[in-house]
């Protein structure tokens, strides 16, 4: 199961899309994916692989906490 | 696993035999089908039609960049998936292969609700005071 969609479900402040490459071949280029599920939060990538539950959420958060950071700056 | 086997079907079945609350597949298309779109509906049909909590609405049209924003897709083809309520899951591409039992798990999920996520990742998800938007990129293989 998608942790990407669990959270998008726990919370209203997430959503997520899940994007098959194989259809949209851009994408992967644009966001430098070497190798998949990569996850990209708000535009910057978050985390390559298939994580355990809690190192995926925290790297989610702490890849939002640095987007609020950049975007601030 | 091919698709429109009776093995495929007896697997959506019992992936989708308990869901709790009706679950809709909003599936936005181009109105110019393609050998790819067909094929993708084909998928959903078979899914949709493996529960009877389970319901897919085709919208194929063109493209309408008003419409699209107010749901929240970026391009077409896109799938939403919600039940009453909608949780901003949007998915891009045909759920075939390795995916399909990502996007059954993602139907559940909507379903019923509830996350499934451990108290601690609640708490820490539960402490977020903006917004964030993921991009899950996959292959079905």
């Amino acid at each position: 199961m998608s942790l990407s969609a669990r959270l998008a479900v726990e919370s209203p402040w997430i959503t997520t899309d899940v994007i098959n490459i194989a259809v949209l071949p851009y994408l992967a280029v644009r966001h430098g994916v070497d190798d998949i599920p990569t996850t990209v939060v708000n535009g910057r990538k978050a985390c390559v692989g298939a994580l355990p539950e809690d190192a995926f959420v925290r790297a989610v958060l702490e890849a939002a906490a640095s987007t609020d950071k950049t975007s601030s700056a | 696993m091919e698709s429109g086997t009776d093995r495929q079907r007896q697997v959506l079945r019992e992936a989708l035999r308990d869901l709790v609350n009706p679950v809709t597949l909003l599936y936005y298309t181009p109105d110019v089908a393609s050998a790819a779109t067909r094929a993708e509906r084909s998928l959903l049909e078979e899914i949709a039609g493996a529960s009877d909590r389970l319901h897919l609405d085709v919208l194929a049209d063109r493209w309408d960049a008003a419409r699209e924003d107010a749901v929240g897709i970026a391009r077409t083809p896109a799938i939403v998936l919600r039940s009453d309520r909608d949780f901003g899951i949007r998915y891009y591409g045909a759920p075939d292969g390795y995916e399909l039992e990502t996007f059954l798990g993602i139907i559940r999920a909507v379903s019923d609700g509830r996350s499934g996520l451990s108290e601690a990742s609640r708490a820490r998800v539960s402490a977020l005071g903006g917004r964030l938007h993921l991009e899950v990129l996959v292959a079905p293989t």
